[in-house]
C-alpha cells in the first residue's frame, strides 16, 4: 500500500465512523476517545506520564524532588538515590548527564546566575547542609547550621529543604524539616538574619518547605515561603518582615515557582495522613488567585472570600506531586515524591 | 493476479490500521486515569432524628451516582442533584463519573440512626488519653460527633501505646443489644484498630462480670485504612454499667516505617442500642 492509499483508507474510515455514528446518538466507548485533558481556564494539560522514563538499572531514583531547568533549556533533577543524586534531562526526556553520590537527602533544588554563571544549590536534609556546586558537580561552597544564630542546638536539627538567591548574592535557606526557620547569609557565606520558626501565629511556618523570591513586582520583591501543613503561602520583606499569608486550604504547597505572572505550586497532598496519594498542581495569577488545579477540584472562591474553597485532587494522575517547572512553551514537568520510583512527568499545554 | 493481490494486502493493512487506531485511542488513552472519590461536604455518620449528607466534586463533566440499598452505584444508579435525607439507618454508598476518566472507586459512608434514650448517661475515662489527642474529655464519646481524617479537631480521642478503658453509666429501664465503638484505621499516621475489646457489665458499678468480647479476623495481615466500627453483643437486660476496655495494638509491626514504637489507637464515640 503507498502513502496515498493509507490516507485514502484513514480518510474514509472516519467518514464511515461519522456517518453510522452521528454525535448525539454515540455510545460511550466511542466518548472514550477523547483524550484526557486536566486543568482549568488557560492552564490546561495533555498528560505524558512517560516523558522521563529511564531504566531504573540505569538511572535509579527513590523520590523525586525537585526539578530546574539551565538557560539553555537541561533540566535538572534531585533524587535522593545516592547512585545518582542528579539526573539531567533534555527537553524530550532523555538523560544527559548523571551524577552526585555524595547527597543522601538531595532534596531542594535551585539554580542561580552569578555573574553570568550559572550554579546549583542542593539542599541535604540528611546531611544537614546546603551545597553549592557548578552544573556538573564540583562543590563551590557548604552551608552547615547556623550555629551563630543561637537557634540550634546541634546540626541535627538543621534540615534545609529549599534554597532562594537574591541579585545580590544573599542565599536564604528555609529549614522545612527542621526547626522551620529561614537563614538568610550573605554571599560569603556569613548569617545576616533569620526568621520565621515553627509555630501557629502569624509570620510562624509550620513545614517551611519551599522558599522563592517573588520579582513580578520588580520594584518590590517579596520572598514567598510555603509552610506546607498550615496550606498557606507567607510573604515576607526580603529584610524578613512578615507580610501576609494567603491561605490554600486542601493544598500542601511543597514550593512557589515564579514563572512570568503566575506562580506554580507542586501540592503534595490535598488531606493527611502525608502519605495519602491525594496530590496536583496548582497555579496562582498575578494577583494570587488560584486560577487552575491541574488533577484538582475546579478552583471557586465564595462572594467576598479571599481565600478558594477547600480544594482537593479529583483524578488520580499523581500520587505526591513535590515539584514542578514551568518551561517557556507553557509545560509543565512534574517530580514525585513517594510514588514507587516514578520518573518525572510532562504536563503539555493545550 | 497483481491487482488481488495488492487487495488483499490493502485488507490486511486495513485491520492493522483498525486494530491499532482502537487500541491507541480506546485503552491506552483514555481510560488510563481514574477520578478520585468524591468529597464530603458536612458529614457526620450520626443522627438522631434525620441524617443530612452534602457531597461534591467539583469538576466540569463529571457526576455523583448514590446508591442507599447498600448496592453497589453505577452510572446508571441515582444522580446526585442535592443534599441526601435519611430518617433510617443506612450505608450510602458513591461514585465519581466522567467520559474521559474511568469511574471513582466506591466509597461507603455508613449512617447511623442513635436512639438518645437508650445511650449511657454518664461516661468516665478510667485511663487518660494522650494529652495530644484529649478532645474534650468523656464526653467526646456520646457527642454524635465524627471525627475529622485530619485528626486536629476536638472529636477524637487518642491513645499513645495505652489501653483505653471507659466505664459507662446506662440509663434506667432500656433494653440494648449491642454496642459499637467507632474507631479508626490509618497506618500511615500510625493508627492502628484495636487488638481487642472486652466488654464487662455490673449492676451495683462495683462487681463486674465479662459480657463479651472483640478480636480482629485478621489480625497478622496489615490493617485496611478507613473508619472502624467494632460492634459488641449485650445480653443481660437489666445492666447499669458498662466498662469498655479497647485494648491499643502494642507496637507497630515490621512493616511499618515506625516497627517497634507504639501504636495509635483513635476513638470518637461509643453508642448503644
Amino acid at each position: 500500500m503507498n502513502r496515498r492509499d493509507f490516507f485514502n483508507l484513514g480518510a474514509a474510515l472516519l467518514l464511515g465512523a461519522q456517518l453510522k455514528l452521528p454525535e448525539h446518538s454515540r455510545p460511550q466507548k466511542q466518548r472514550n476517545m477523547t483524550e484526557p485533558i486536566i486543568g482549568h481556564g488557560d492552564f490546561r494539560y495533555k498528560i505524558n506520564l512517560d516523558w522521563g522514563k529511564q531504566d531504573p538499572a540505569k538511572y535509579p531514583v527513590k523520590d523525586c524532588h525537585e526539578l530546574v531547568m539551565d538557560r539553555v533549556g537541561r533540566i535538572y533533577m534531585t533524587t535522593n538515590d545516592t547512585h545518582n543524586n542528579i539526573l539531567v534531562f533534555n527537553k524530550d526526556g532523555l538523560i544527559l548527564n548523571a551524577w552526585g553520590t555524595e547527597y543522601p537527602g538531595a532534596h531542594g533544588l535551585t539554580l542561580a546566575d552569578e555573574n553570568g554563571e550559572e550554579f546549583l544549590y542542593i539542599t541535604d536534609y540528611d546531611r544537614h547542609e546546603v551545597i553549592k556546586t557548578t552544573l556538573t558537580g564540583r562543590v563551590i561552597r557548604v552551608f552547615s547550621f547556623p550555629a551563630d544564630s543561637g537557634k540550634y542546638k546541634d546540626a541535627a536539627e538543621f534540615k534545609p529543604t529549599e534554597t532562594a538567591i537574591a541579585p545580590n548574592g544573599d542565599v536564604f535557606i528555609a529549614d522545612g524539616y527542621g526547626l522551620d526557620y529561614v537563614i538568610q547569609y550573605d554571599a560569603n557565606g556569613h548569617l545576616k538574619n533569620i526568621f520565621g520558626g515553627k509555630g501557629t501565629e502569624p509570620g510562624s511556618l509550620n513545614n517551611a518547605h519551599g522558599i522563592a523570591i517573588d520579582h513580578r513586582n520588580s520594584a518590590e520583591p517579596v520572598l514567598l515561603v510555603t509552610s506546607r501543613a498550615a496550606n498557606a503561602l507567607n510573604r515576607y520583606t526580603m529584610d524578613g518582615r512578615f507580610l501576609d499569608a494567603i491561605q490554600l486550604p486542601g493544598a500542601y504547597i511543597c514550593r512557589p515557582v515564579v514563572k512570568g505572572d503566575h506562580v506554580f505550586f507542586a501540592v503534595l497532598i490535598s488531606h493527611e495522613p502525608w502519605d495519602s496519594q491525594t496530590g496536583y498542581i496548582l497555579i496562582l495569577d498575578k494577583d494570587n488567585k488560584v486560577v487552575s488545579c491541574p488533577g484538582g477540584s475546579l478552583p471557586h472562591y465564595a462572594a467576598g472570600s479571599t481565600q478558594p474553597d477547600p480544594m482537593y485532587q479529583t483524578v488520580k494522575v499523581f500520587k505526591h506531586p513535590h515539584d514542578v517547572l514551568a518551561d517557556n512553551d507553557g509545560n509543565l514537568y512534574v517530580s514525585q515524591w513517594n510514588a514507587n520510583q516514578v520518573y518525572p512527568a510532562r504536563l503539555e499545554r493545550i | 493476479m497483481l491487482k488481488i493481490l495488492r487487495t488483499k494486502r490493502l485488507y490486511q493493512n486495513v485491520g492493522l490500521v483498525f486494530c491499532l487506531c482502537l487500541l491507541s485511542c480506546a485503552s491506552a488513552r483514555a481510560q488510563e486515569f481514574q477520578l478520585s472519590e468524591p468529597q464530603w461536604q458536612h458529614y457526620s455518620p450520626f443522627f438522631t432524628d434525620a441524617a443530612r449528607a452534602e457531597l461534591k466534586f467539583e469538576m466540569p463533566g463529571a457526576s455523583i451516582f448514590y446508591t442507599l440499598d447498600g448496592t453497589e452505584p453505577t452510572d446508571k444508579s441515582a444522580l446526585y442533584v442535592k443534599p441526601i435525607q435519611v430518617q433510617k439507618s443506612a450505608v450510602l454508598k458513591v461514585i465519581a463519573v466522567h467520559p474521559d476518566f474511568r469511574a471513582s472507586n466506591v466509597v461507603s459512608f455508613p449512617l447511623i440512626r442513635i436512639e438518645k434514650q437508650k445511650q449511657a448517661k454518664n461516661v468516665k475515662l478510667l485511663q487518660p488519653s494522650s494529652p495530644k489527642y484529649p478532645g474534650h474529655g468523656a464526653a467526646t464519646l456520646t457527642d454524635l460527633q465524627k471525627g475529622s481524617p485530619g485528626l486536629q479537631d476536638l472529636s477524637w480521642l487518642g491513645f499513645e501505646g495505652t489501653d483505653a478503658q471507659i466505664l459507662l453509666e446506662l440509663p434506667r429501664k432500656t433494653k440494648s443489644k449491642k454496642l459499637t465503638i467507632s474507631c479508626l484505621s490509618s497506618t500511615g499516621s500510625w493508627i492502628f484498630p484495636p487488638k481487642g475489646v472486652v466488654l464487662e457489665g455490673s449492676q451495683n458499678g462495683v462487681d463486674f462480670s465479662p459480657l463479651s468480647k472483640w478480636s480482629p479476623q485478621n489480625a497478622t495481615e496489615k490493617p485496611a485504612d478507613g473508619p472502624l466500627f467494632i460492634e459488641l453483643p449485650i445480653t443481660p437486660k437489666k445492666l447499669r454499667w458498662i466498662k469498655v476496655t479497647v485494648q491499643n495494638y502494642g507496637q507497630l509491626p515490621a512493616w511499618h516505617p515506625g516497627a517497634g514504637k507504639a501504636a495509635w489507637l483513635f476513638i470518637d464515640e461509643i453508642f448503644i442500642d
